[in-house]
């Protein structure tokens, strides 16, 4: 009977490190992303990037002073629709896709494509690893 | 003994004639054996390194003729530039698009699901790896990626280029074959559309690794506004001789374009800014592209 109730509890454990990304932990990483890049929240740094992309782009500090020349924005409010995301075939990685609002801002040309964020899980949390340029 | 004599005369007499020493190589046949002796190439404009790669045996994919292709087309990864082409090839093999028909459409399932495509491998046939400006890391490489003759992924599925008579003729004749390893392979009619072909298949993708447009919420790895980024001469020059060494091989490729000539993307950033730098270079080395 003990044994049975181990092996259900590491069942059931094991469930739960395997639970697949919900849309809502997804959409709650792009509302922060959008907090650090639109708004200048760079307190959350650590929370939204991975520790791979914090390095390639010359520690916290560095990237936060880059984030700060962006232009600030107060209008992002993501919505359900605004995040699509599919597994990796083979590995614990995510490619997510974010619709962009139509403000004249983003029509600009270099804003035209819809980026594919890199999404990796660090820590049992998901973070944004960059973003990758591929056409299929 | 005799054909040891032969290689060498042969060989020191075409070194001479490649530095101007000589005008001529002298007839060699008295010393010839009665076999085939070696071609001995020309000197390569730049060193390709080869790997393997780990594959997706359930993805399919498509075989072409080389001679299909006449476009290189400039990507840029958008990646740090210190990712390895192994690290583009697992990135990759991870990724799904979706099948589309001759009009660049989805295809649906009887439930109205768009049907999976997994990727076969890298889906550029040549990966770069150079350092930006002021930088000296990563060490410069070319290293091949997905074989030539399988059509690569990466102007976007949607895209048809016009095909010209030869590759109207090596359509017609089945040339283009879609499948999966060890299974069969057959003409896709979803490749093809009233005499254009998908882009893909009529170009190979060149990436360099790295990322040179602009920082913004769509691109956070991207170059501050304050500090452009554009590629290093010593990126262009090896852009320009791998495309060279391509054209002397297979002179069909005669155009270089660059991702958002095709699709709407930010991609290649800057670098689109130095095609023609790219194709002077390569005409410095003996090339002509459109």
């Amino acid at each position: 009977m003990r044994i049975q109730l181990i092996a259900l509890a590491f069942f059931m454990s094991a469930q739960v490190l395997a639970a697949p990304v919900q849309e809502k932990e997804m959409k709650e990483l792009f509302v922060k992303y959008y907090q650090v890049m639109e708004q200048h929240k760079v307190e959350l740094i650590d929370d939204v990037f991975s520790k791979k992309f914090i390095t390639d782009n010359g520690g916290k500090e560095a990237f936060a002073k880059d984030v700060k020349e962006l232009p600030k924005s107060s209008e992002k409010v993501l919505k359900d629709k605004d995040v699509t995301f599919t597994k990796g075939v083979m590995d614990e990685i995510y490619f997510a896709k974010i619709k962009q609002p139509a403000s004249a801002e983003k029509k600009k040309a270099a804003d035209v494509h819809t980026p594919e964020f890199i999404v990796v899980v660090e820590d049992g949390k998901l973070k944004i690893q960059g973003t990758l340029s591929d056409g299929d | 003994m005799k054909l040891i004599a032969a290689l060498f005369l042969f060989t020191t007499f075409s070194l001479h004639a490649e530095d101007g020493s000589f005008c001529s190589v002298p007839d060699l046949s008295s010393f010839l054996p009665n076999v085939e002796l070696p071609v001995i190439p020309g000197e390569d404009l730049i060193e390709v390194k080869k790997i393997d790669y780990k594959r997706n045996k359930d993805a399919s994919f498509c075989t072409r003729p080389v001679d299909m292709v006449d476009t290189i087309v400039i990507h840029h990864s958008e990646t740090p530039p210190t990712n390895t082409a192994l690290d583009m090839n697992a990135y990759h093999l991870n990724r799904v698009s979706y099948k589309t028909n001759d009009a660049g459409k989805f295809i649906r399932d009887a439930r109205g699901r768009k049907i999976r495509d997994p990727w076969y491998m890298v889906g550029y046939s040549y990966v770069v790896n150079s350092a930006y400006a002021g930088n000296t890391l990563p060490i410069p490489v070319v290293t091949e990626g997905r074989p030539l003759d399988i059509v690569g992924s990466h102007a976007g599925s949607a895209a048809f280029t016009k095909m010209d008579e030869d590759q109207k003729k090596m359509w017609a004749d089945g040339k283009i074959q879609c499948g999966k390893e060890g299974g069969p392979f057959k003409t896709d009619p979803n490749q093809e559309s009233d005499g254009n072909i998908k882009a893909n298949i009529s170009s190979i993708g060149v990436v360099v690794v790295g990322n040179y447009a602009v920082k913004s919420s769509s691109n956070p790895n991207g170059y501050p506004r304050t500090k452009p980024r554009n590629p290093t001469l010593q990126t262009v020059d090896m852009l320009a001789r791998l495309a060279c060494q391509l054209q002397k091989q297979y002179p069909r490729m005669k155009t270089i374009k660059w991702h958002n000539f095709y699709t709407a993307t930010s991609c290649p950033g800057n670098l689109k800014n130095h095609v023609g730098q790219m194709k002077a270079l390569a005409k410095g080395y003996g090339c002509e592209f459109n």
